[in-house]
């Protein structure tokens, strides 16, 4: 078992360091996570200044045919120094129309639905030479002309021949102006200003440019148009934490802020718009969620299809494979072969081919757990051993027959010494050993009889003897004789045939099998123990056996059994008849 | 006794630099020629940025005048507003648009919102120097001073000229402001004949608002 526990050890251990290396590689992860994001917001706050950039100069080319109306230029230059409202008044409708088919020209120019909302001005200037409204279009189209956008910088630059754009506050309302001077005859009359909102569908264009970022435009600390990708951050979010960032120094000098956390975890920079419009704190968010894995089990869910595509899946299959393999070819070589071997020498144990188990062909545990089953086999036969006489089991005659005899039979026939006298020994027997008791005039020996304390006494194992022939042996100690029975212990009913009444006569085999079961049958109940099972036929089948045995040692003309108590059980002896 | 006519012209001097504060970010993307016409000169318009003023015992501006001063395209006109302290100031709008002027660190004059066509005043008492902002026009920029011992404000010219009228004779110390900027100082003496002054030159790079 060491290479098993080492090699348990060892996997624990590659266990520790692995689960270690994924909560170490959390924080390196998430921290990086961060810095990464803080890094793809300011490329965010790149990109969206350069789209809104590139847009401004499409729409100042969009607008560059208008800058050189004949038509427009000349209404403008007819209007500088006129102050009369009636003139200004009607001036200023021709330009309006003149503006409004310019306005149609550009949507035909854009052609379809769908971009008509991106061409189309949310509002638009036609100025005179000095600055003054001519005509405009949007919300404020309706007013009387002659207020002055003079020093409007989109304005004032374009009446000197810029082309310029610019982000304003008109009307406590946010535009993206560009605007271009208008010529006429060789010299700058006038202007014209497009602008647009910052309306939702822009910034959802702004946010699809940036790959799905959170924008989000605002006037100070009142939100203007947002685009909120899903999973990205919230409106509210980026929102919450606008008054933080306008109070931010960075943005106060023109530079974004540093990434802001926002409630959910996401991260936001802010910054101020291009333009005049910054002074009054007009700029826009970019807010991306931020990813941290909270465990190593999310840090896996995290992966993606690329991600696992990208491991060296054979290689690291064969390594745990590998790995797998030395552990079970441990388990094998340390458990389960020593199992099996130990289960195989048990089975032979249990079918009587050995007794014991072999310690040394088992090293460790093994051999600790073999030495144990030895000793409980040991304790188990020792206990079996003192249980015996209580415990009523069926009989057996293998072991209730006693071995056979090898070379002297005189002892079974009460011939031999003392030493080698049966102890089966009847109460009647006993008697009849001793001169002119009662017993020696019975032609028929005593039934076996039980002790009074229900050991069974031996059942004399022949009549009488005969004359110079030694006595019977004594019962054994504790063992009462019949004789001395108290009444009401039922003597055996048939008396055991007696060796020495076979004198020249046929013996009938199978009588005498039959009466000695019955006989053992009533000892075995005398003593109590069971008969249950005890057939006849296994009966005269054992007798038989034994007879044939004895008979294959000894020259002897036939066998009989004896039935006497030995140890307080119900026993059988068998003596050979000398021919 | 009547006082006299002093003139005098401005007169810029070269230079490439706007003069204008410098803003938190670039205010455009794009200025650029239009690549048909050359560019119109950049000029100070000296109406609209400048004031000319005579400072001494002389003359005094009389305590409690009113001086309006419009909103218009976008801005204050004059950008550059001189007062004698105890004077009233009165802000006419005549934009079509709102505005809320407002000068920190002067009280009495917190961003309040003036319509169009409206008009709004505050007493100056206490001399100083304010910008003037408008919270709706961010670039709407102009600058207040009250001066204490303010004797003349000149009238000025589109083309640069000015004049003092009724300037009684005296010692003067004639200044140019542009903003919060003094552009130059003079001393000149009145006598009881009409001033003509030299040119007076002055440069944009030491404006500022």
């Amino acid at each position: 078992m060491l290479l098993s526990r080492f090699w348990y050890i060892f996997l624990a251990v590659v266990a520790g360091a692995a689960a270690s290396a994924a909560l170490l590689s959390l924080g390196v992860i998430n921290r990086q996570a961060v810095e990464h994001l803080g890094d793809e917001l300011a490329r965010d706050r790149t990109e969206l200044d350069a789209i809104l950039r590139l847009e401004a100069r499409a729409r100042l080319d969009r607008i560059a045919f208008i800058s050189v109306d004949s038509k427009l230029g000349g209404l403008l230059k007819q209007a500088a120094g006129i102050g009369d409202r009636a003139q200004l008044g009607k001036l200023s409708s021709e330009t309006k129309d003149a503006l409004n088919a310019h306005v149609s020209r550009l949507l035909e120019a854009a052609g379809g639905d769908k971009k008509q909302d991106d061409v189309k001005p949310d509002i638009a200037f036609a100025v005179d030479a000095s600055g003054r409204i001519i005509a405009q279009l949007g919300p404020l189209e309706a007013n009387p002309p002659g207020s002055s956008l003079a020093t409007y910088p989109f304005i004032d630059r374009a009446l000197k021949g810029y082309v310029r754009d610019d982000v304003i506050v008109y009307d406590r309302r946010v535009y993206r102006m560009a605007s271009r001077p208008v010529l006429y005859g060789g010299e700058y009359v006038g202007a014209i200003a497009h602008g647009y909102r910052f309306d939702d569908a822009f910034t959802a264009r702004m946010a699809q440019g940036l790959g799905g970022a959170t924008v989000v435009f605002f006037y100070g600390r009142t939100t203007l148009a947002s685009a909120s990708p899903s999973g990205g951050p919230a409106l509210a979010e980026v929102a919450a934490v606008l008054p933080d960032a306008l109070a931010s120094e960075k943005l106060k000098r023109g530079e974004r802020s540093d990434p802001i956390a926002l409630r959910a975890g996401g991260r936001a920079v802010y910054s101020l718009v291009v333009g005049s419009a910054a002074q009054a704190d007009v700029g826009y968010a970019v807010a991306r969620p931020l990813t941290l894995v909270s465990s190593p089990l999310a840090f896996f869910q995290g992966a993606s299809r690329e991600d696992v595509q990208a491991l060296p899946l054979p290689l690291l299959g064969a390594a745990a494979f590998l790995l797998a393999l030395i552990g079970l070819l441990f388990v094998y070589f340390e458990r389960d072969r020593p199992y099996n071997v130990l289960r195989k020498k048990l089975q032979q144990v249990a079918a009587g081919e050995r007794e014991r188990l072999l310690v040394t062909e088992w090293r460790g545990a093994y051999r600790k757990l073999a030495d144990a089953i030895n000793q409980a086999l040991d304790k188990s036969i020792e206990r079996a051993a003192e249980l015996a006489p209580a415990a009523k089991k069926k009989a057996n005659l293998d072991e209730i027959l006693g071995p056979t005899p090898e070379s002297h039979v005189e002892p079974y026939f009460g011939f031999a010494d003392a030493g080698q006298q049966p102890k089966a020994a009847g109460q009647r027997a006993e008697a009849a050993a001793k001169p002119g008791a009662p017993a020696a005039a019975a032609p028929k020996p005593a039934a076996a009889t039980s002790t009074a304390n229900g050991a069974p006494a031996a059942v004399p194992a022949a009549a009488a003897p005969k004359a110079g022939l030694k006595p019977p042996v004594p019962a054994p100690p504790g063992v009462k004789p019949a004789a001395l029975a108290p009444a009401g212990v039922k003597p055996s009913p048939a008396p055991l045939p007696s060796s020495n009444d076979n004198s020249g006569e046929t013996l009938d085999e199978a009588a005498h099998f039959r009466e000695v079961y019955t006989q053992y049958l009533n000892v075995r109940k005398d003593c109590g123990e069971s008969t249950e099972g005890l057939s006849f036929e296994k009966f005269e089948l054992t007798l038989t056996k034994t007879r044939d045995q004895v008979l294959a040692k000894h020259p002897a003309k036939g066998v009989r059994f004896t039935v006497y108590v030995k140890e307080g059980k119900a026993a059988l002896k068998a003596a050979p008849v000398k021919r | 006794m009547r006082g006299q006519l002093v003139l005098g012209s401005l007169r810029e001097a070269a230079s490439g630099q706007t003069g204008k504060a410098k803003p938190p970010r670039a205010a455009f993307n794009w200025e650029v020629e239009n690549g048909v016409k050359e560019l119109a000169p950049t000029r100070v318009v000296a109406q609209r940025e400048l004031a000319v003023v005579l400072l001494g015992a002389g003359k005094a501006e009389s305590p409690g005048q009113l001086t309006e001063i419009a909103v218009s395209g976008g801005a204050l006109l004059p950008s550059t507003v001189v007062l004698r302290a105890g004077s009233t100031l009165r802000i006419r709008n005549d934009d079509e648009i709102g505005h809320e002027l407002f000068a920190p660190g002067l009280d009495g004059l917190s961003a309040e919102a003036t319509s169009p066509g409206s008009a709004r005043s505050i007493h100056l008492t206490k001399p100083g120097s304010w910008p003037l902002l408008d919270r709706l026009a961010s670039h709407a920029r102009a600058h207040l001073h009250v001066l204490s011992d303010l004797a003349a404000v000149a009238k000025l010219e589109p083309n640069g000229s000015f004049s003092f009228s009724d300037v009684p004779a005296g010692k003067y110390t004639l200044k140019v402001f542009r903003g919060a900027s003094e552009l130059t100082s003079k001393e000149i003496e009145v006598t009881d004949k009409p001033l003509t002054l030299d040119p007076v030159t002055f440069t944009q790079d030491k404006s500022g608002s």
